[in-house]
């Protein structure tokens, strides 16, 4: 979880993520931001995401994120 | 049969009416019915193609559908890797199926809509480098709203085939989900999810929802009859004499022509929301006030919304994701870990959604310059965001403050201004004349020496128009900060109401361009 905060603040710095909800429908994070994202959490966690796996509800907070990384690490 | 016709007023007036006649279980095969009648009257033979998309979007989601549930049936009894593995081959059936689908439709669409410009260039090419090889040059006839029904079935398909949604099993249901008259010709493109139960359900007649579908229909007709029709003389006057033009005018219209789109296919978009509303039916908004953008990426979030989701949806998120990109990517970061090659994968999906994006306009190549422009400034945003936000900081300017926001506005609007100049002119190397010509003979004082009267539009117009586009501004600022209008005259007392309606409807019909003294200008959209 840590490492997936350090992420998310060096990409957004300002934004505090450990509260912030809904990243994608309250504009905290737009679609290049959200790519960016996804490519260093597949660099990160060494997991494959694909299109699918991009959807606001996986965006919903970062509980959520890390559920879905979690998810697809046990899915490879 | 465009939306700002009596005809289709009339067409509308009747499928509205057989609509809430026949009973509620059957009031979606009133809707399909309706719409392929609409769309026989406006396009006669080539509702084939809208047909043949239908049939094989159809056929290949029920496909798709049955190895869905094949899949889910056979992994019960599976260990974790015999389910990988399971997974995978119904994986690759569906890729290939929708390959397949996609590409017969595509192809249809790439053939009638590029044939002309992709053998015209072939032609002076072979010409340049003196081969003597005839290539045919024809134009074909664009099936209406092709551009938009072929994105919308392949968005269905792709959600299909992702297990987004669930395969439409009826037929009828799903020809009307891509036929639906009001917006096949010019959007909002839909998705299956968001809309498709709304257009099966019988909607029980509502007023006040019928009501509010009239008035946006109302309003809608009066920015384009109003506002669009009428500036198309001063921007047709120029840009056909561009030659005797310089300086100021040269910015007037192009800040013309700004407003003469947005209030066109912002005002299609009205019409076609206001119908379906009378339908009781809610589709996807495609504008919420472009040019109240700080930013560029802002502005296409805004502007042409569901194009901008759909390419951002189905190819941005792919591409970016996809295999060959991935490894590019990587080979980059091995090669130097900066701040651009981090961004590489992004920035080749962006590289390539924005081609798609321009050309999907048309055959042309100031239509690709169009999407490579914007491409340019996203990037060139993405790319010097770091800079700039260090920039503010030492400069001590507040990012977030009033100021500053009025000056990104600005901005994005000078950007959106120029992006529109190439899309509009004929050509790219007109725009570039043009677009040099703004700083030659720069004379403000031809706004007020009656120059202006001299460009297609006498002082009559100049007064409607300037009424007209302070009204869209109102509106628009209204809405911007949270007013709903519509809710707000509902509210209103019947005589007060009824004023207001009478105004609007009077004002079409006696401020309208039409008639005497003007062309009828066609939707701009509805020939994409």
């Amino acid at each position: 979880m840590e490492q997936l905060l350090n992420i998310l603040e060096n990409l957004k710095p300002g934004v505090d993520f450990k509260t912030a909800t809904d990243f994608v429908d309250n504009g905290i994070l737009d679609s290049i931001e959200i790519m960016e994202l996804a490519d260093e959490i597949m660099d990160e966690f060494d997991i494959e995401l694909t299109p699918v796996d991009i959807v606001p509800e996986n965006f919903t907070s970062l509980e959520t994120l890390y559920q879905m990384i979690q998810r697809k690490q046990d899915e490879d | 049969m465009a939306y700002n016709t009596y005809t289709y007023v009339l067409f509308l007036a009747a499928a509205l009416l057989f609509y809430y006649l026949v009973p509620k279980k059957y009031r979606w095969a009133e809707l399909l019915i309706a719409s392929y009648l609409y769309y026989f009257i406006s396009s006669r033979q080539y509702t084939l193609f809208l047909l043949f998309s239908t049939v094989t979007v159809y056929v290949a989601g029920r496909q798709m559908g049955k190895w869905n549930e094949r899949y889910n049936t056979e992994k019960k009894e599976l260990e974790k890797t015999e389910k990988k593995k399971l997974k995978q081959k119904y994986e690759q059936k569906k890729k290939y199926l929708l390959i397949a689908t996609v590409g017969v439709n595509l192809s249809i669409l790439v053939f009638r809509k590029y044939f002309l410009f992709v053998t015209y260039n072939l032609d002076r090419l072979f010409e340049k480098l003196g081969i003597d090889i005839f290539v045919p040059q024809l134009n074909f006839v664009l099936p209406l709203g092709i551009s938009f029904y072929t994105l919308q079935v392949i968005g269905y398909l792709i959600d299909v085939n992702r297990g987004t949604v669930k395969p439409e099993e009826n037929f009828g249901k799903f020809a009307l989900f891509t036929s639906f008259f009001p917006q096949m010709v010019e959007g909002p493109i839909c998705r299956y999810g968001q809309t498709a139960e709304q257009l099966y359900t019988g909607h029980s007649f509502d007023y006040t929802k019928f009501m509010f579908g009239v008035q946006r229909f109302a309003w809608g007709l009066f920015k384009k009859m109003v506002i669009a029709d009428r500036i198309n003389a001063l921007v047709n006057f120029i840009y056909l004499s561009y030659l005797r033009y310089s300086g100021v005018l040269i910015l007037v219209v192009a800040l013309a022509y700004t407003i003469q789109l947005y209030a066109e296919f912002s005002g299609c978009m009205d019409m076609v929301l206001g119908s379906a509303e009378c339908f009781g039916i809610d589709l996807p908004e495609n504008f919420d006030h472009p040019f109240a953008a700080c930013t560029v990426q802002e502005y296409w979030r805004r502007w042409h919304i569901t194009l901008g989701a759909w390419f951002k949806d189905y190819m941005f998120y792919a591409v970016s994701l996809s295999k060959p990109v991935k490894n590019i990517s990587k080979r980059l970061k091995n090669w130097k870990n900066n701040s651009v090659t981090r961004c590489a994968s992004t920035l080749i999906a962006l590289f390539v959604v924005w081609s798609f994006t321009g050309i999907w306009h048309g055959g042309s190549f100031r239509y690709l310059l169009y999407g490579w422009y914007y491409f340019v400034l996203i990037a060139a945003g993405v790319l010097f965001e770091p800079l700039a936000v260090k920039a503010a900081a030492r400069l001590n300017i507040d990012r977030e403050g009033k100021a500053f926001k009025v000056f990104r506005r600005c901005r994005t609007f000078i950007f959106i201004n120029i992006g529109l100049m190439i899309f509009r002119a004929p050509t790219i190397s007109q725009f570039l004349f043009m677009f040099r010509s703004i700083f030659r003979d720069f004379h403000p004082g031809v706004l007020v020496d009656g120059t202006l009267l001299e460009l297609g539009l006498d002082k009559m117009d100049i007064i409607v128009l300037a009424v007209g586009i302070l009204m869209m501004v109102v509106v628009g600022t209204l809405q911007v900060r949270g007013v709903k209008i519509r809710e707000s005259i509902a509210g209103w007392k019947l005589p007060v109401r009824w004023c207001v309606y009478y105004v609007l409807v009077m004002s079409i019909l006696v401020f309208g361009a039409y008639g005497q003294g003007y062309t009828a200008v066609p939707f701009v959209y509805a020939e994409f």
